[in-house]
């Protein structure tokens, strides 16, 4: 999927230039992020329930805005931005009537059963993602943008509106309470 | 518990990294949320409502303006002076002014019938 960014510019030109229902090209782009974005909101957001959905928002926001995309940054960093965007206003309309996910049934390993090796990358997977759960939101959105999403300090602090030396610690405080925890599974 | 970090989704080290903050936290790189069946199905769906609405909306708004400018202009058509060719002279104003020389139609009829009795009469 990183491998050719040029791909992306090409299916971008192709769908601003398509003609009103033809979607292909946008198909394509969508094929090529959704995993990335939709992985990207359940750990922002903590909520399995509402990521695909969040997901959809944000493929709709940028279906209708790629006219408006001029090109001066990536289509990736640009769809990265929509996205962060998405989901920090979502996680902000949330804050005063969230219902935690993080007690959602989910695999546990039962001691002693020998489990196949993607059965064993799931339960692996279900624990990093417990664990990237019980952070913090000041401290696990800055994580994420950093070490999931590449972001640079400069761009994490300018959307989070926060300093860039609060930036550093709340990422660096962010790893430490996620080994913290992942390390006690 | 430790995982590898698969190297295929391990990501290059970002240039700014800084060594003060500790290694990133790769494990996050092997999570993976995979779409539900019909994902493409709902989000065209989705995109389609969204065009509809836009549209409607578009027409909402330009509908009714078009309509006022419409009537405004029907309303207005007649006070306003009617457009003339360049280089042509009203002729009720031709024939008050009397500096400009008489033309033949402003004297003569056009057709012969009031000019005379025809020829054979």
């Amino acid at each position: 999927m990183h491998d050719l960014p040029d791909a992306d510019e090409l299916l971008v030109s192709q769908a601003r230039r398509a003609l009103p229902g033809d979607t292909r090209a946008f198909e394509q782009l969508v094929a090529r992020h959704r995993d990335h974005v939709i992985t990207n909101c359940r750990c922002i957001t903590r909520s399995p329930a509402d990521a695909e959905d969040l997901a959809q928002d944000v493929f709709v926001k940028i279906f209708f805005a790629l006219d408006g995309f001029e090109g001066r940054s990536s289509f990736r960093t640009w769809m990265r931005r929509i996205k962060l965007n998405h989901c920090i206003n979502w996680l902000e309309r949330q804050k005063h009537r969230r219902t935690s996910d993080i007690d959602a049934p989910g695999m546990e390993a039962v001691p002693g059963m020998r489990v196949a090796p993607e059965a064993e990358q799931r339960l692996m997977r279900a624990d990093i993602q417990a664990a990237l759960d019980a952070v913090p939101d000041t401290l696990r959105v800055p994580l994420v943008m950093r070490d999931l999403d590449q972001l640079s300090y400069e761009v994490i602090a300018e959307m989070l509106g926060i300093s860039l030396s609060a930036t550093k610690m709340r990422i660096k405080r962010g790893r430490e309470a996620f080994r913290a925890v992942y390390s006690a599974t | 518990m430790a995982i590898p970090p698969d190297p295929a989704l391990t990501p290059p080290p970002l240039d700014d990294e800084d060594p003060d903050l500790g290694p990133p936290v790769l494990e996050l790189q092997v999570l993976r949320a995979p779409p539900t069946p019909g994902f493409h199905r709902r989000l065209t769906r989705r995109i389609e409502r969204r065009r509809v609405a836009a549209d409607l909306t578009t027409l909402g708004v330009t509908g009714p303006l078009t309509a006022v400018v419409e009537v405004l202009a029907g309303l207005l058509k007649p006070a306003l002076p009617t457009p003339r060719r360049a280089g042509s002279r009203d002729r009720m104003a031709r024939r008050h002014d009397t500096s400009a020389p008489p033309r033949p139609e402003d004297s003569e009829p056009k057709n012969g019938a009031e000019a005379g009795p025809r020829q054979g009469e």
